[in-house]
C-alpha cells in the first residue's frame, strides 16, 4: 500500500496560536510554567534543586520588548535545543500529567502572534555557547495573510525560523538560563500592559507562592500535603516583574469569620465503596453575614490546576449554572461568590485541561468535579440566603437554628470546631476595619467630605497606576505629600 | 463495618419512615454505623458513607424524590444507592428509567438478599429503630407512637387503592405482645399505638389482637399510662447514641435545658437546695454528660417526685381505617374492650349510606366517641355525591353531643400519578379548587357542627354547586364579602344568567375558553367579580 501523503496546512499554526491564545496575557503563563516544568523535570532526572530558582519578567516599553528569563538549567545540548524548539504539539511531558503543568507543547509559540520576533535563548552551565532560535512573527503573519501562498506547516516553519549558536562571553561560562524575548510586541500586548489591573491579573494567573505575610498559607499547604500526598511547592515558582516579586496577594486580612475551611474534593465513590479518586483541596473563608462586598481581584473561588489558574472568579457559578441540577440564577451565584475567598487546588490525572485552560474536558471525571462544585454553590448560596435573613436589621426572619443548619451543611461545625455562638452574634457592627483597608483619602485628606474622599480615591488610583507604569513611584508619593500638605493648610 | 446513610426526601410528612427504621435495625444488628438524614446531605457528609438508602412515599412527590436520589447518585456509585418504599414500588419502571439505576426495590424487604447480603434476614419483620429519628431536627407529628402491623395486605381489590400492589397477599404477621414489650424495654413507654393494618377486620385473629392489646395495657376505660421520666429516657437515649457513635450533643443540650427549667417546679426547701447543688455540680463539671450520669439516680429521684404522673387512657388507632362492610356487632364487641381513637371509617360513595350508618351505630353503641371519616371524591362520584355524604354524616351525629367527629374529603388521584392534577369524569377544575378552598379554611377537616356545614357547603345541591362556582376569595372570606354586599351582588348577577351562560361561565373558570370569546355583557359583569381580592376589597372599603 502506498504511503498516504498527509498535508498539514499553514492555517493550522494560526489555529493553535491565535485561537488558543487570543488574550495575550496568557503568554506569560505559558512561559513561566515552561520554566517551572523544565526545572522540575531536571530535578526529577537527578539534577540538584536550584535554591534561588526564579523567573524574571522585564518589560521595556520604549523598545517594545519583553524578556522572560529563568535561571534554570536550560537545555543541555545544541542538538536537543534545536529539536525542542522546532517541535510543536509534542511536549514530551505526557508521561505523568500530575507531575508537570504543560503537556501539549504548543505554549512555546504563544507569543508568536503578538510580536515581530520571538527569540528563545538558551545557555547551559559550563557551556561556551548560547543557543538561539528565532521565529519571525512578522513574516509569519505576512505568509498567513497571503492568500495565494501554498505550502504545508513544516515549509512555513522552515521559512520563518532561524537557529543559531553564539559564543558566550567567557565570564558567563558558569551561568545557565533560558530566556524568551518578544521584540516589537503588538498593540494588543501594549493594551494588556496598560490595563490598570495587569499586575493583579498576572498574579492571579501564575503558579506563584503565597505571600510570606499570609499565615493561613502554612495551614493550606500542610493540609494540601496531607490530603494530596504531594507538596504544592512543586508548582510554585518565584516570579519578578520588573524587579518586583510577585506573590499570591492573600494576607491575613482575607481570612474572615469562618477562618479557613477545607473540603477534600474527590470523584464519585466507587462501586467497591472505596473513596473516589482525589481531585483536589478546596479552601475557603467567608464572613458570618455573607454579603457581596468583595470587589478586589480575589473574590470567589479560584480554581487552580497544578497551581495555574483555570477560568476566573465566577467559574464556580458558571459550572453550577451549566449543571443539570438547578441551584439558583447565575446572577445570584456570582453575587454569592463575592462574599468568599478561596482556592480549589486541583491535581488529578483523571482530569484533562481543555486547550484554553479555562476548564476541563467534559467526561465522567470532570462531571464528578462539577457535581461537587454545584453542591458547594448550593450550600454556599443557601447559607448566604439564610444569613441575610438572620442578620437583617430590624426584622430578622430566620432563627439561629435555621442559620446553624445552613452553616453546618456548608462547613460541618463539629469537624471544623466552629463556635457557633460567636459566629452568629448579631451585634458585630460596626465591622472592624482592617489596617490594610485604610484608603489614600483617609491618609491624605482625613477631614474632607465622604464624596470628596471617594472621588479622590478613584482619581488617585489612576494616577498611581500611571506613576507605577513609568516607574516613578517616588514621584507619586511626593505628589501625595504635596496634596496632603495643601489640604492641611487649607 | 459499613457506613449506612438512610435518607427521606425533604417533603413534609406526618409519619416517620418505618422502612428506614427497620433498615436501621438491620444494619445496627450488624454493628454498622447508621445515620438518618432528611433531604440532601451535604457532599462532605455523603462522602463518608458506603451505602445510601432513599425511601419514597407519595407518587405525587415524584419530582422531589428523583431530585434527592440524583443528588446521592452524583457522589456515590449507583450500585451503592438503593431506592425503595411506596412510590418506588408503584412507579418502579419510571424511577429506573429516569434515574438510570438498577437498585429500585419494589415491595417489602422479606430478605436481605435483595440488598446483596447473604444473611437472609427478613428485614420487614424487624423491630423499628426509633433512635434514627433523633438524627434529624424534623419533628414527625406522629413520631412518638408505637407502630406495628398485625396483618399485611387486603383481600379487596379496589381500583383506587395501592395496597393490592404494595402488599399483594393478606397474611398475619409477628407477635404484638413481644414487639410492644421490646419497644418499651428499649425506648421507654409510649402512650398510644398505631396499628397500620390495611384491613384488620378480615383477620381471623382479631379477637387475639384485642386480647394482646389488653395484655399490654390497652384497655377501654382504664387509665394506666403514667408517662415516663424524661431524665431517665434521655440519659438512656444518649447512652445508646454513644454506643452507636452517633452525635448526641443536641440531646445533651436539651436535657440540660430541661433540668434547668425543672428547677422552677421544686417547692420543698430541702429538695430545692439539694437539686440546686446537683445542678451546680453538673454545670461546673468539665464533662457535663459524665457529671449527669454520676448523679443520675439523684436526678431521676427528684424529677420523678415532681413530674406530671396523672394516669391517662391509652388509645389504639387503626390508622388505615376499619372496613365498615365488615364491622359486625360481634367484632364491635371485641373491639369495645380497647379504647379506639379516632375510629376511622371510610364513606366513599353516597350509595354506601346504609353501610356507613350501620357501622357508625354499632361503634357508637359500643361506646366509641371519636370518629374520623374518609370520603373519596373526584373518582367516579359526582360533586353532589360528596355533599350528600357529608350531610348524612352530620345528620347522623345530630342529638349525640358526646360524639367528636371529623370528615376528611380525600381527593382521588390514580395510584401511579406523579402529580395531583387528576380531574374525575364528573368533576371540573373549578369545583375541585373550590372544595380545596373550603376545606383548607379548616385544615382539611369538616367538623360535625350543622350550622358550620350549611354555611360552608350550602343547604342543598343548588346552593352547594353555587358555592363551588363562586370566586375563591368569596368562598375563603365569606363573611367579609357578605358584609360588603359583594356576595349578594354575585348572586344577583349569577341568577341573571341562563343555563347556557352558566355553563359558559364555568368553562371560562375552568380555563377551557378564553376571555375574548365571552361577549355577553351579563357574563362580563360577573367575571369582573372574580378578580376582586380580599386586599382590594379592604382598600376599596377604606376609600369609601
Amino acid at each position: 500500500m502506498a504511503k498516504k501523503k498527509i498535508t498539514v496546512g499553514r492555517s493550522m499554526l494560526d489555529t493553535i496560536t491565535v485561537a488558543l491564545y487570543e488574550n495575550p496575557i496568557i503568554l506569560f503563563r505559558e512561559y513561566v510554567q515552561n520554566s517551572l516544568d523544565a526545572h522540575n523535570r531536571a530535578v526529577d532526572e537527578g539534577a540538584q534543586e536550584i535554591e534561588n530558582i526564579e523567573v524574571t519578567i522585564t518589560v521595556d516599553e520604549t523598545n517594545r520588548t519583553i524578556v522572560i528569563k529563568d535561571n534554570g538549567y536550560g537545555i543541555p545540548s545544541a542538538a536537543s535545543f534545536g529539536e525542542r524548539m522546532l517541535s510543536i504539539g509534542s511536549s514530551g511531558q505526557k508521561a505523568d500529567k500530575t507531575r508537570y503543568i504543560g503537556f501539549r507543547g504548543i505554549g512555546r509559540i504563544s507569543g508568536l502572534p503578538f510580536c515581530e520576533k520571538l527569540t528563545f535563548r538558551n545557555k547551559a552551565a559550563n557551556s561556551t555557547t548560547v543557543n538561539e532560535c528565532s521565529w519571525m512573527g512578522k513574516e509569519y503573519r505576512d505568509k498567513l495573510s497571503d492568500q495565494g501562498a501554498g505550502g504545508d506547516l513544516s515549509t512555513i516553519i522552515d521559512e520563518i525560523v532561524t537557529i543559531d549558536t553564539k559564543t558566550a562571553e567567557a565570564k558567563d561560562k558558569s551561568k545557565h538560563y533560558f530566556e524568551v524575548v518578544l521584540e516589537g510586541y503588538s498593540d494588543d500586548i501594549q493594551a494588556t500592559l496598560d490595563d490598570i489591573n495587569f499586575k493583579q491579573k498576572l498574579i492571579r494567573m501564575l503558579p506563584l507562592q503565597y505571600d510570606r505575610g499570609f499565615k493561613g498559607a502554612t495551614t493550606i499547604m500542610s493540609r494540601y500535603k496531607s490530603f494530596m500526598k504531594e507538596d504544592i511547592k512543586r508548582f510554585m515558582i518565584p516570579v519578578k516583574l520588573d524587579g518586583e516579586s510577585l506573590c499570591k496577594s492573600y494576607d491575613d486580612s482575607f481570612v474572615l469569620d469562618s477562618d479557613i475551611i477545607f473540603w477534600e474534593v474527590r470523584g464519585k465513590k466507587k462501586k467497591d465503596q472505596s473513596p473516589g479518586d482525589k481531585i483536589g483541596l478546596l479552601w475557603f473563608t467567608f464572613a458570618a453575614h455573607l454579603k457581596d462586598h468583595k470587589n478586589d481581584q480575589y473574590y470567589g473561588i479560584l480554581t487552580r490546576s497544578k497551581n495555574v489558574l483555570m477560568g476566573g472568579n465566577d467559574t464556580f457559578a458558571q459550572v453550577a449554572d451549566s449543571n443539570s441540577s438547578y441551584v439558583t440564577t447565575f446572577r445570584e451565584m456570582t453575587q454569592t461568590l463575592r462574599g468568599v475567598y478561596g482556592e480549589l487546588l486541583i491535581n488529578s490525572q483523571h482530569l484533562s485541561d481543555n486547550s484554553r485552560r479555562d476548564w476541563f474536558l467534559p467526561d465522567d471525571n470532570s462531571r464528578d468535579l462539577n457535581n461537587v462544585i454545584t453542591e458547594f454553590m448550593r450550600r454556599l448560596n443557601k447559607y448566604r440566603y439564610s444569613s441575610s435573613r438572620y442578620f437583617r436589621k430590624g426584622n430578622p426572619t430566620n432563627t439561629k437554628e435555621d442559620l446553624k443548619k445552613a452553616l453546618d451543611e456548608l462547613v460541618d461545625l463539629k469537624a471544623n470546631a466552629i463556635n457557633f455562638d460567636t459566629f452568629s452574634k448579631r451585634d458585630q457592627e460596626p465591622v472592624k476595619t482592617e489596617p490594610s483597608a485604610v484608603s489614600l483619602s483617609d491618609e491624605d485628606l482625613p477631614h474632607e467630605s465622604k464624596t470628596m474622599k471617594k472621588q479622590y480615591d478613584v482619581l488617585m488610583k489612576v494616577i498611581e497606576a500611571y506613576f507605577l507604569k513609568i516607574k516613578k513611584r517616588v514621584l507619586f508619593l511626593e505628589l501625595r505629600a504635596f496634596i496632603a500638605k495643601h489640604f492641611e493648610q487649607k | 463495618m459499613e457506613r449506612i446513610l438512610l435518607v427521606e426526601p425533604d417533603y413534609r410528612n406526618k409519619y416517620p419512615p418505618i422502612g428506614l427504621m427497620k433498615l436501621a435495625a438491620y444494619h445496627r444488628s450488624k454493628q454498622d454505623y447508621v445515620r438518618f438524614y432528611k433531604g440532601k446531605a451535604p457532599y462532605t457528609t455523603v462522602a463518608k458513607f458506603d451505602r445510601v438508602y432513599v425511601t419514597t412515599l407519595f407518587t405525587f412527590y415524584y419530582d422531589i424524590t428523583v431530585d434527592t436520589v440524583r443528588h446521592y447518585l452524583n457522589h456515590v456509585h449507583e450500585d451503592n444507592v438503593f431506592v425503595g418504599g411506596i412510590s418506588a414500588t408503584l412507579l418502579r419502571n419510571q424511577y429506573i428509567r429516569d434515574l438510570k439505576m438498577k437498585n429500585v426495590i419494589a415491595g417489602q424487604l422479606h430478605s436481605s438478599s435483595a440488598l446483596g447480603y447473604d444473611d437472609s434476614i427478613n428485614i420487614d419483620a424487624l423491630p423499628l429503630d426509633y433512635d434514627i429519628l433523633d438524627d434529624v431536627t424534623y419533628d414527625y407529628p406522629a413520631g412518638d407512637n408505637i407502630f406495628l402491623y398485625t396483618t399485611r395486605g387486603c383481600p379487596r381489590n379496589c381500583e383506587f387503592c395501592a395496597v393490592k400492589t404494595l402488599e399483594p397477599r393478606f397474611k398475619d404477621t409477628n407477635s404484638l405482645v413481644a414487639q410492644v414489650a421490646a419497644i418499651r424495654e428499649k425506648y421507654g413507654d409510649k402512650r398510644n399505638i398505631l396499628i397500620m393494618d390495611n384491613n384488620i377486620l378480615y383477620s381471623k385473629q382479631l379477637n387475639k389482637v384485642v386480647r394482646d392489646l389488653n395484655a399490654v395495657g390497652y384497655v377501654q376505660n382504664t387509665r394506666n399510662y403514667g408517662g415516663v421520666n424524661y431524665v431517665e429516657v434521655m440519659l438512656d437515649k444518649i447512652k445508646r447514641r454513644q454506643s452507636y457513635k452517633s452525635d448526641y450533643s443536641r440531646q445533651a443540650e436539651e436535657l440540660i435545658e430541661y433540668l434547668h427549667d425543672f428547677q422552677r417546679k421544686l417547692t420543698g426547701k430541702d429538695l430545692a437546695e439539694r437539686y440546686a447543688e446537683l445542678l451546680a455540680y453538673v454545670d461546673s463539671a468539665e464533662n457535663t454528660l459524665t457529671a449527669m450520669n454520676r448523679v443520675r439516680e439523684d436526678l431521676i429521684e427528684i424529677t420523678e417526685k415532681y413530674r406530671f404522673k396523672t394516669k391517662l387512657q391509652r388509645y389504639v388507632d387503626f390508622n388505615q381505617g376499619l372496613d365498615a362492610r365488615l364491622l359486625t356487632n360481634k367484632k364491635m364487641e371485641f373491639l369495645s374492650k380497647i379504647a379506639i381513637k379516632p375510629f376511622r371509617l371510610a364513606y366513599d360513595r353516597a350509595a354506601d349510606e346504609k353501610i356507613y350508618r350501620k357501622a357508625f351505630e354499632a361503634a357508637y353503641s359500643y361506646g366509641v366517641r371519636y370518629f374520623s371519616n374518609y370520603m373519596l371524591y373526584n373518582y367516579t362520584d359526582a360533586p353532589y355525591d360528596l355533599w350528600k355524604r357529608l350531610h348524612s354524616a352530620i345528620r347522623l351525629y345530630e342529638g349525640k353531643p358526646d360524639v367528636q367527629a371529623f370528615s376528611f374529603p380525600m381527593k382521588y388521584a390514580p395510584v401511579d400519578a406523579t402529580d395531583r392534577e387528576f380531574i374525575g369524569e364528573k368533576w371540573n377544575r373549578k369545583y375541585l379548587s373550590a372544595i380545596g378552598v373550603i376545606i383548607n379554611v379548616t385544615k382539611g377537616v369538616v367538623a360535625k357542627e350543622k350550622d358550620f356545614f350549611y354555611e360552608a357547603f350550602g343547604h342543598n345541591k343548588k346552593e352547594f354547586l353555587e358555592i363551588l362556582t363562586m370566586p375563591s376569595e368569596f368562598i375563603r372570606h365569606r363573611m367579609l364579602f357578605k358584609e360588603h354586599g359583594y356576595l349578594a351582588k354575585w348572586k344577583q348577577r349569577y341568577h341573571n344568567l341562563d343555563t347556557r351562560q352558566r355553563r359558559l361561565l364555568l368553562d371560562y373558570l375552568c380555563g377551557s375558553i378564553d376571555r375574548e370569546r365571552i361577549r355577553s355583557k351579563k357574563l362580563q359583569l360577573i367575571i369582573e367579580l372574580y378578580s376582586i381580592t380580599k386586599h382590594a376589597l379592604i382598600c376599596r372599603a377604606g376609600h369609601q
